[in-house]
């Protein structure tokens, strides 16, 4: 997986591509929560992710739950038909600001 | 072997340098040497040649030199002596003519007729035309000039020496001579008739005193037997002057001979010549057969050389030139005898005279030879002396290469021991070499190295065996794991309304899937498939938790928790409480009632299972909820459908669907529906792991990624359920 930060004033971007996956996840997981210390928000653009584990779900859940203690947001944009349908089949679709 | 080797090698390379170098060194030295042979060769062949040149140029100037000179005194002395003889009869004729003029003061003095008595002697004689007969005649002028015998008697030493006679004769007739020759068939004498006195006699009476001293050709007379001779004659003049007679003088040619013979041995050929080129005197002057010499002419018929020689002598030059004569090269030189008109000349052979500078170039030429050789010997010597320092050195190098090479080897043998030693375990081994160069260096690097390999072995082997506790561990795990799934099949052998077939495969020793099914009343089955995120130790735990939670909140029946949807709804409540780390689980659960095949079931974030009815798949559909321990208050939907005998269900987890290929390929939801389909007749057991090795067909070898777990459930009757349940 590549993963590529652009920090701009209180919003944060994560660009990611390739596979987030048990080896990925907690790579990603280090640079996602500490963003929320500094922006109120934080926005994923999953246009270059093909899939997504189990392992990668939990962080976008971690993230989710740390924006939602911290009063900030999290938007996730351009979700592909791929990684929408696990967040369908796993109830995430609910759960995260998917826009 | 090692040891020898880099002996070699150090060996050879020194050798091969030296070598080499010597070589080159000689191949110079040699190419020096030679050069300077060349340099001798051509300069002794050029100083030979030059030597000889110049040689032969300073012989040929000195022995031309040399023998002009010689010539030169020849034509001197020669000329003295003829122009003593001349001036003795300039003397004579003045005395006769004095007589003339004496004539009344002088008493006549007769000379005798010529008498063989006195033959031999040195006497006055005379003679005349007729001989006594004509006494009368001539005697008042024979008596006056008889008085000349003192003056020619006075002359008697020269008579000894080159004059043979001495004599007046007169224009009446007759002769008064003086010499040795008074015979008695010289009475009868007409001096008028011989050419000599014929000759000058013409010119005197035709010109008066224009005629001077006169010089015959060489000739021979009755009494000179067969020598020759000249005669010089001078006219003499009567009181009145007119012509009267002639003083004649004659003289053997054989006397210039004796000059010029005194060097022919030394100077070679003497020749003189008169102004006509006949030879006068000459060192090879040969007599004929008779007994007579003669009187040739110089000239070499077909010589011009020569010739043109013999030409500038009788033309009054003085000279030297070198010609060809009877195929002989000769210096010649020659001079002009003023008094006569003569000329005389010494010959020489070239040979002769180059004899020397033959036998120089020969001197040189053998110089060169043995100043050759002496350069050929050094050559040799030096050869010598390069074979046995090249002999010598090359064993010298040889000697230190195998001393130096032993030095070097000797400790790098140490070191290779000492590395065998610790390669062989020994790591207590420790290399002591005091060199001071780098191979100590190296030693000490190596026993670091042995210091470090013994700390870093003792670290792995505790390493290792942290490691081997923690895999036994795992292992241990994995066993505890395994047994908190249903294992044994077929879990209820008294009820066949359905078979069921389930098995979990982990990607690490634990895994985070587990399946499980049970009786949660008589006739309700409960069967779970649940993933929970992540896998490892982690995951393992937080499945053992779940599993657990499910289990015992499903078993308690409808008093606690109820539904399926109470049942995640109760569990969700608890698993979110503490959960820090965030963990969550995908979970499906269903109620099978048996009786009736009735299926009720509840998704929380998982993958929908594969319902086959009527020999289709199609995938069992309900809104999931969210995943387990993801949020609190999850609220989940039930959904419900019915099964038929010959029905199944196939649970499962995206350990499956997401397993991946070498190309990063999915194996996706479609595959798997083909693959139910194709062995959907297959007794459950097989059913699945004829599912497996698609997958494992289609990973290619690629790692499994994540666990794989299989719950396979097939509805069959609804008969004895009905039996079992009343």
């Amino acid at each position: 997986m590549e993963l590529t930060k652009t920090q701009c004033g209180g919003k944060a971007t994560f660009a990611l591509s390739g596979r987030l996956d048990a080896t990925a996840a907690p790579e990603f997981q280090a640079v996602l929560i500490p963003a929320f210390d500094e922006a109120s928000l934080v926005e994923l653009d999953l246009a270059a992710l093909t899939y997504v584990s189990s392992a990668g779900l939990r962080v976008l859940l971690l993230g989710e739950k740390t924006a939602k203690s911290k009063g900030a947001a999290m938007p996730i944009r351009n979700v592909s038909q791929e990684i929408k349908e696990i967040f369908d089949m796993t109830g995430f679709s609910d759960i995260l600001n998917i826009v | 072997m090692k040891k020898k080797r880099i002996e070699r090698k150090i060996l050879s390379v020194a050798v091969g340098i030296s070598v080499v170098s010597l070589a080159a060194f000689c191949a110079v030295a040699f190419r020096g040497l030679y050069s300077v042979r060349a340099h001798v060769l051509q300069s002794s062949a050029k100083l030979g040649e030059s030597a000889a040149a110049n040689s032969g140029r300073v012989l040929e100037q000195e022995a031309v030199g040399r023998l002009l000179d010689r010539a030169q005194g020849h034509s001197r002395f020669i000329n003295e002596r003829l122009t003593g003889i001349a001036k003795d009869a300039v003397y004579f004729a003045g005395h006769v003519t004095e007589i003339y003029k004496s004539a009344g003061k002088l008493a006549p003095v007769y000379i005798p007729y010529a008498s063989s008595e006195n033959n031999g002697k040195l006497v006055m004689w005379m003679a005349s035309a007729n001989g006594a007969a004509d006494y009368p005649r001539i005697r008042g002028e024979a008596g006056l000039l008889g008085n000349v015998k003192p003056a020619f008697v006075s002359n008697a030493d020269d008579m000894e020496a080159l004059t043979r006679s001495l004599y007046l004769a007169t224009e009446s007739g007759f002769i008064i001579s003086y010499d040795r020759f008074s015979d008695d068939r010289n009475r009868i004498f007409d001096p008028r008739a011989r050419r000599w006195y014929r000759e000058s006699a013409d010119i005197c009476r035709a010109y008066g005193d224009s005629c001077g001293t006169g010089w015959t050709d060489p000739y021979n007379d009755a009494s000179s037997e067969g020598k020759l001779l000249v005669t010089c004659s001078h006219p003499f003049k009567g009181a009145d002057g007119s012509f009267k007679g002639m003083v004649g003088i004659d003289l053997f040619i054989e006397d210039l001979n004796t000059v010029v013979n005194v060097d022919s041995g030394k100077y070679g050929h003497a020749v003189v010549v008169n102004r006509k080129a006949t030879v006068i005197a000459s060192s090879d002057m040969k007599r004929r057969p008779d007994g007579v010499f003669e009187a040739k002419s110089a000239y070499v018929e077909g010589n011009a050389e020569y010739n043109s020689v013999i030409d500038r002598m009788t033309g009054g030059e003085s000279g030297s030139a070198r010609v060809g004569i009877d195929g002989k090269e000769m210096y010649m030189a020659y001079a002009c005898i003023p008094v006569t008109g003569w000329s005389v000349a010494l010959m020489r052979p070239v040979s002769e005279v180059m004899g020397p500078v033959t036998e120089n170039s020969a001197a040189i030429e053998s110089m060169t030879k043995r100043s050759l050789g002496a350069v050929n010997n050094a050559i040799m010597s030096v050869l010598i002396a390069f074979v046995v320092g090249f002999a010598l050195v090359v064993a010298a190098v040889i000697y230190l290469a195998r001393m130096l090479s032993a030095k070097i080897s000797r400790p790098i043998v140490t070191l290779e021991g000492g590395l065998a030693r610790i390669a062989g375990g020994e790591l207590d081994t420790r290399i002591a070499l005091k060199t001071g160069d780098e191979i100590e260096q190296l030693g000490d690097s190596v026993n670091a190295m042995a210091r470090e390999l013994k700390k870093y072995i003792s670290n792995l082997q505790r390493v290792t065996a942290d490691k081997e506790r923690i895999s036994a561990e795992l292992g241990v795990a994995t066993k505890i794991q395994e047994s908190m799934l249903p294992r044994v099949f077929p879990p209820f052998p008294g009820r066949p309304e359905f078979d069921i077939y389930a098995s979990m495969e982990p990607a690490k020793e634990v895994g985070g899937d587990f399946y499980d099914f049970f009786f949660v009343e008589d006739n309700t089955l409960a069967v779970i498939v649940a993933d929970v995120s992540g896998k490892g130790v982690p995951a393992a735990l937080f499945m053992v938790v779940a599993k657990t939670l499910i289990k015992n909140n499903a078993q308690c029946g409808w008093k606690c928790a109820g539904s399926p949807k109470e049942v995640f709804e109760k569990v969700n409540g608890i698993l979110c409480d503490g959960n820090d780390t965030g963990m969550f689980v995908t979970a499906f659960m269903g109620y099978l009632d048996t009786g009736t095949g009735k299926f009720r079931y509840v998704n929380a974030g998982h993958t929908p299972p594969i319902l086959i009815t009527g020999g289709k798949c199609a995938a069992v559909k309900v809104k999931p909820g969210f995943v387990l321990a993801g949020l609190e208050d999850t609220r989940y939907t039930e959904g419900e459908l019915t099964m038929r005998p010959g029905d199944g269900l196939f649970l499962y987890t995206d350990g499956i669907t997401e397993a991946v290929n070498g190309q990063n390929a999915l194996f996706g939801q479609t595959r798997l529906a083909e693959a139910v389909n194709v062995y959907n007749n297959l007794p459950l057991k097989e059913f699945t792991s004829a599912i497996k090795r698609e997958i494992d067909k289609f990973a290619g070898g690629a790692e499994q990624a994540d666990d794989i777990t299989m719950l396979a459930l097939r509805y069959t009757s609804t008969a004895p359920s009905d039996g079992k349940a009343a």
